[in-house]
């Protein structure tokens, strides 16, 4: 399954970049790795969907169960997601009254410096 | 090209109810999509999220209730619009049945990471029949193309 991810730090954030496609079969490795960084004690994510060249319902819920996780950790998690085709299907499913989109790290980071 | 050109453009798949198989199809059928040029990209993207959402359901149906069968998707352009039918052999649904979800401001919504699979299916295409019989479960997705 073509799903690749690399984390970058980004204090006090923890930057997941994700490239390729985010589906039924490939949600399951992001869903593992969201609970691994937050078992590692990172509860303040930014997820950066930049090279995301795909997402389906599976993916989305993946994403909507890794707020949850942070959010009782006391943490959050910020999307970086500058494509207009991906912010659309967050946006069918009414997501964007909860997520921002972010067009960079730096954006996601400078706006929510209160985290710092 | 006129659309008659597509009178024998049908494209049938046959997949495991396997979920690495989901991205096969929806990338075999956007390809056979993009052959009509009266389908613009956009749509195509729309398309192919349709197409991964049904076939989901069906693994999800077939895994859930351990059928073996292979899942079938059909692809038609002759038409003079795009016709996609996945069948699957679980047990079916009613459209109007699907529970709703709670509203986004509600902090509920982040215990819900499923259900919005459906609506999508049917925001995204311009029709949307479920169909229930001796022969599985079909669901037809119809996206009707654009002058170019």
């Amino acid at each position: 399954m073509t799903l690749e991810l690399k984390r970058t730090v980004y204090s006090p954030w923890l930057v997941v970049s994700v490239f390729g496609e985010i589906d039924m079969g490939s949600s399951p490795k992001l869903r593992t790795e969201i609970i691994r960084v937050i078992n590692e004690g990172h509860s303040n994510l930014v997820l950066d969907l930049t090279s995301v060249d795909f997402i389906d319902s599976a993916g989305l819920g993946t994403i909507i169960g890794g707020l949850r996780r942070v959010r009782s950790h006391g943490g959050d998690l910020l999307l970086v997601c500058p494509q207009e085709r991906i912010q659309k299907i967050f946006t069918l499913c009414d997501l964007d009254k909860i997520f921002t989109f972010y067009l960079t790290h730096d954006e996601a980071v400078e706006d929510n410096k209160e985290m710092d | 090209m006129s659309r008659s050109d597509y009178s024998s453009g049908m494209v049938e798949l046959r997949i495991p109810a396997k979920a690495e198989y989901i991205q096969l199809v929806r990338t075999v059928i956007g390809e056979v999509a993009s052959i009509n040029p009266n389908l613009n990209l956009g749509r195509i993207a729309d398309l192919r999220l349709a197409v991964s959402e049904a076939v989901t359901n069906a693994y999800r149906e077939h895994t859930r209730q351990n059928i073996e069968d292979q899942i079938v998707i059909r692809c038609d352009l002759s038409k003079g619009k795009i016709e996609i039918e996945i069948n699957d052999q679980g047990a079916g649904f009613n459209p109007d049945q699907i529970p709703s979800l709670p509203d986004s401001e509600d902090p509920n919504r982040l215990n819900h990471e499923s259900g919005v699979g459906f609506s999508l299916i049917q925001e995204l295409s311009d029709e949307t029949v479920v169909e229930v019989g001796e022969e599985g479960t079909k669901v037809r997705l119809i996206f009707n193309l654009n002058d170019a």
